[in-house]
């Protein structure tokens, strides 16, 4: 073994001058060296003029083409939770209007009061409900968005992770 | 004609049509990368896009202070291993790898003969031999670059590729006998 490795190096050019000789007189004097070398010098060349294996011709398409349709997922992932979140606060907003506007007895605040009574025949007490689960929703969504946001950074770090170490 | 230092500054800026040309350059060599661990032209396929996508996805952590086919190798290594580890297949030495003949037109001369027999062998290797042979022959790659792809000792590395030819070159002897 001590043999073919330094019939390899010698081969690799990894040997010191010193130890190049070494291994030169050795080919020229011992006839196993000799036919070692040249058998390893003949696999040298061989491998060196191997190819690589490709893979299949529309290959480099099909990537270009996966890419496309991941960044197109992660943008439909991302809209879809903005637009969520924005229907939840939207909602919101619009009750505590109407619950702000309960205590605030001014004429403008009551007169909305009473047409979102009247449009939706809910009493005082279920307009307060409807504030009160609107506000969950939206916190539910703030909850979501930052559960997805930190899946999402772990991810990354992971496959950041995986790629540099 | 682009260099390879302009085409990721391009990927870099957002340009996905530069990206296409770096895929070009480097299929072969991820591909080849894969497969000599997998066994597998499907799996590998599947793998080495894998490896392309999240290369895009990240190509903003290359600095270039390495070779991008060195980085790429690393990513196909850590990629390769964690489908295996998550298929929980063991790959044993010898006997379970079945040969994958590739759809090569009828070789007729000695050259492309030898070519054959020594494609042979490499599929008679344990999967991580011929994957080291490949990257330093087939992917030109150093020592040291061998090295930080499979997170191993330059002096290991180097150890490795030595034994791996030495079996290459029994298994050589062997099918030559066959014949």
């Amino acid at each position: 073994m001590e043999r073919d490795e330094k019939i390899l190096d010698y081969i690799d050019g990894l040997l010191s001058a010193e130890e190049a000789e070494q291994v030169r007189e050795k080919i020229a004097t011992d006839g196993e060296w000799e036919a070692r070398y040249h058998s390893f010098l003949e696999m040298n060349t061989l491998l060196k003029g191997a190819e690589l294996l490709s893979p299949s011709p529309s290959f480099v398409d099909q990537t270009i083409a996966l890419l496309e349709t991941e960044k197109q997922l992660n943008n439909a992932k991302t809209s879809a939770l903005i637009k969520f979140f924005q229907a939840t606060v939207w909602l919101w907003v619009m009750i505590t209007v109407v619950v702000f506007s309960d205590i605030n007895t001014s004429v403008f605040s009551n007169a909305i009061q009473q047409w979102i009574i009247g449009l939706s025949s809910l009493s005082k007490g279920g307009i307060h409900l409807l504030f009160g689960s609107s506000a969950m929703l939206w916190v539910f969504g703030v909850l979501l968005m930052a559960y997805v946001a930190v899946r999402n950074y772990e991810k990354d770090a992971n496959l950041i992770n995986e790629i540099l170490n | 004609m682009m260099t390879e230092e302009q085409l990721i500054a391009s990927v870099k800026a957002g340009n996905v049509h530069a990206y296409r040309s770096l895929v070009a350059r480097h299929q072969s060599l991820v591909f080849t990368m894969v497969y000599r661990r997998l066994n597998s032209r499907e799996d590998a396929e599947e793998i080495a896009q894998d490896v392309f996508v999240k290369a895009y996805k990240y190509i903003a952590s290359f600095k270039g202070d390495a070779k991008f086919s060195t980085w790429l190798c690393s990513i196909a290594n850590n990629s390769t291993s964690t489908f295996l580890s998550k298929r929980k297949l063991v790959f044993s030495e010898l006997n379970e790898r079945h040969e994958q003949q590739e759809d090569h037109e009828i070789l007729s001369s000695p050259e492309e003969e030898q070519l054959k027999l020594i494609e042979k062998a490499m599929l008679k290797l344990p999967s991580d031999d011929a994957q080291i042979i490949s990257l330093f022959y087939q992917g030109e790659q150093s020592l040291a670059e061998i090295a930080d792809i499979l997170q191993m000792e330059t002096n290991a590395v180097k150890v490795k590729l030595h034994r791996a030819r030495v079996k290459l070159k029994t298994t050589i002897e062997q099918l030559t006998i066959q014949k």
